[in-house]
């Protein structure tokens, strides 16, 4: 084993953390505002690439554009998936202390997994790719569809803190997380604002389920594994803090990634816990303080 | 034209907390609710806003059942409200604070009064209004509610965590709110304090009315002092 595979391995962890990044960002949105830590997320994420696969697959002839419009169905697909969600499950449960909503966002994962499993099979797909060779940048060998995938994900990352911190609807967002029933006597209107953030989280989380997807395969287990890990930063990086979930996310699939030639495949989803452990008998509130939440 | 609210029973699931309150306020008019701690006085007004999940009675404001109405459609009625804590959005900056508040109207301009209005906020914009110092922060609060020019104010203990010369200055603007046609409702410990700026005044005990009238009268009764005896009335 050298340096340079190591590294390899590490660029990869970087890239998937990003991923995971992307997922706890739609977690810890929703944490933050709505109070919950939403289990359906995950199998949000994989709805997502299974429309977006569905879709290519119908204009696979288009070539690279296809997977453009796969990105923006998956994207689109998931933010229906999520509001809906939140429109027939979460809201009424919204009065209630977030154990209601985290058992119901359990079983949505269940009803989504069920549904999709049902008229697709449990098979594992492919996005239609076009081939291509690894770049080397020193010691480095890093395929385009990772640095594409990276940049996407880092991208959307983007845009989320600009829609947070500049836009009308992110500073509702960030007023009822930091105070709910002030934002109510101001006039905020809940159910709309709620409405966006499902909508931003759900396309999040389809956008990290494709993204995955790309990289590796589409499986119905695949946003379950995503989610895990993605709680794992969502909790290493604070809750409710969209910039320390996305560096949580990083510090996780970098870390699994890297474990894997002494662990093994197999308990890599365990380090992403060990890691965010350890992290918490150090620093008992995260990585960052809770005060910086969505907030 | 006047908020009006009768046989208010209101609480959190128990035992009720305000055990059937009236009182009314009209424009431009100060009526003070004062009360010994724990007397239900922000339950009071948190049952007239909204926020309570148990609540009998009646709120009528310009002829509007309040009560049928949900916590965003009172304030749009012109109903406004100072929480007496966590009464501003202590992570945004003083700006959002303002911008987030849903007014119709233009409000560029009228977060432009505000700043206008309050000199010590506009230096400070782009500051997180959990930065701010005490009285900062409630001239804050202040502008918030009024950024959604409310027909009728209701201020809980605004003046609680401030300094003697901070309570002066909040006094102040407490007296100029009737000159803006608005009518307020101010909840006080202090029930001496709040009673000289207000036109009209009610006592509570234990959730009940104790005495209510003009202020003056109030001010002159000597069932005040019994009351208050013990808990030193400022
Ligand atoms: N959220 C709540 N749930 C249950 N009981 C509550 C709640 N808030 C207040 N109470 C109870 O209601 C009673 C009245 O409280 P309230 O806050 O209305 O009094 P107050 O007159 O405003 O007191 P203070 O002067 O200290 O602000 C108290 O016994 C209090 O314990
Ligand atoms: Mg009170």
């Amino acid at each position: 084993m050298t340096v340079a595979y190591l590294m390899n391995l590490a660029v990869n962890g970087a890239v998937e953390g990003l991923l995971v990044g992307l997922l706890a960002l739609a977690v810890t949105l929703v944490f933050g505002v709505a109070r919950f830590p939403n289990a359906s997320a995950g199998d949000v994420a994989m709805v997502g690439a299974y429309s977006g696969w569905l879709l290519q697959s119908a204009i696979v002839s288009l070539g690279p554009l296809s997977l453009v419009f796969a990105g923006v169905t998956a994207m689109a697909s998931a933010a229906l998936v999520s509001l809906a969600l939140y429109w027939l499950v979460f809201r009424a449960l919204s009065g209630r202390v977030g154990v209601y909503a985290l058992i119901a966002s359990i079983g949505a994962a269940f009803v989504l997994r069920s549904v999709v499993t049902f008229f697709l099979g449990h098979d594992q797909q492919v996005f239609a790719v076009p081939l291509t060779r690894a770049l080397s940048i020193g010691p480095l060998r890093v395929l385009p569809i990772d640095l594409w995938v990276g940049a996407i994900a880092l991208a959307a990352m983007v845009c989320v803190f600009v829609i947070l911190r500049m836009t009308a609807m992110g500073r509702r967002m960030r007023a009822i997380a930091d105070n709910p029933q002030l934002a109510m006597v101001s006039g905020i209107p809940a159910a709309r604002t709620m409405s966006g953030l499902w909508l931003m989280a759900g396309a999040l989380s389809g956008l990290a389920g494709c993204l995955l997807g790309l990289k590796t395969v589409i499986a119905p287990e695949m946003g379950w594994d995503l989610l895990l890990p993605a709680f794992a930063a969502t909790i290493l990086g604070s809750v409710g803090n969209p910039l320390g979930a996305v560096i949580g996310g990083v510090i996780i699939g970098i870390a699994q990634e890297v474990s894997t030639p002494f662990v093994g495949f197999t308990y890599k989803i365990a380090i992403g816990f060990v890691v965010m452990l350890l992290v918490l008998l150090v620093r008992p509130e995260g990585l960052f303080v809770a005060r910086a939440r969505v907030r | 034209m006047a908020l009006i609210i009768s046989d208010l029973v209101a609480g959190y699931g128990g035992a009720a907390i305000v055990k059937g309150v009236g009182l009314s306020v009209e424009p431009g008019r100060i009526v003070a609710i004062a009360g010994t701690n724990g007397s239900g006085k922000s339950t009071l007004v948190k049952a007239v806003m909204g926020l309570v999940p148990k609540v009998e009675g009646k709120v009528d404001l310009d002829g509007t059942n309040l009560l049928a109405l949900p916590a965003e459609a009172r304030v749009a009625h012109g109903l406004g409200y100072v929480p007496q804590v966590a009464n501003v959005f202590t992570t945004l900056s003083v700006w959002e604070n303002l911008a987030v508040v849903e007014c119709g109207g233009d409000r560029k301009a009228r977060i432009a009064q505000m700043f206008e209005r309050f000199p010590a906020l506009a230096e400070r914009k782009a500051m997180a209004a959990g930065h701010l110092s005490g009285g900062e922060r409630q001239q804050l609060a202040f502008a918030r509610a009024l950024m959604l020019e409310p027909k009728y104010l209701i201020l809980d203990e605004p003046t609680a965590a401030l300094s003697v010369a901070l309570v002066e200055q909040v006094f102040t603007l407490i007296r100029e709110l009737p000159q803006l046609g608005i009518g307020v409702l101010l909840v006080e410990q202090r029930a001496r304090l709040a009673l000289e700026i207000a036109d009209d005044g009610i006592i509570l005990d234990q959730g009940s009315e104790v005495m209510a009238g003009p202020a003056a009268e109030l001010l002159e009764d000597n069932r005040m002092a019994e009351l208050y005896l013990g808990h030193a009335p400022t």
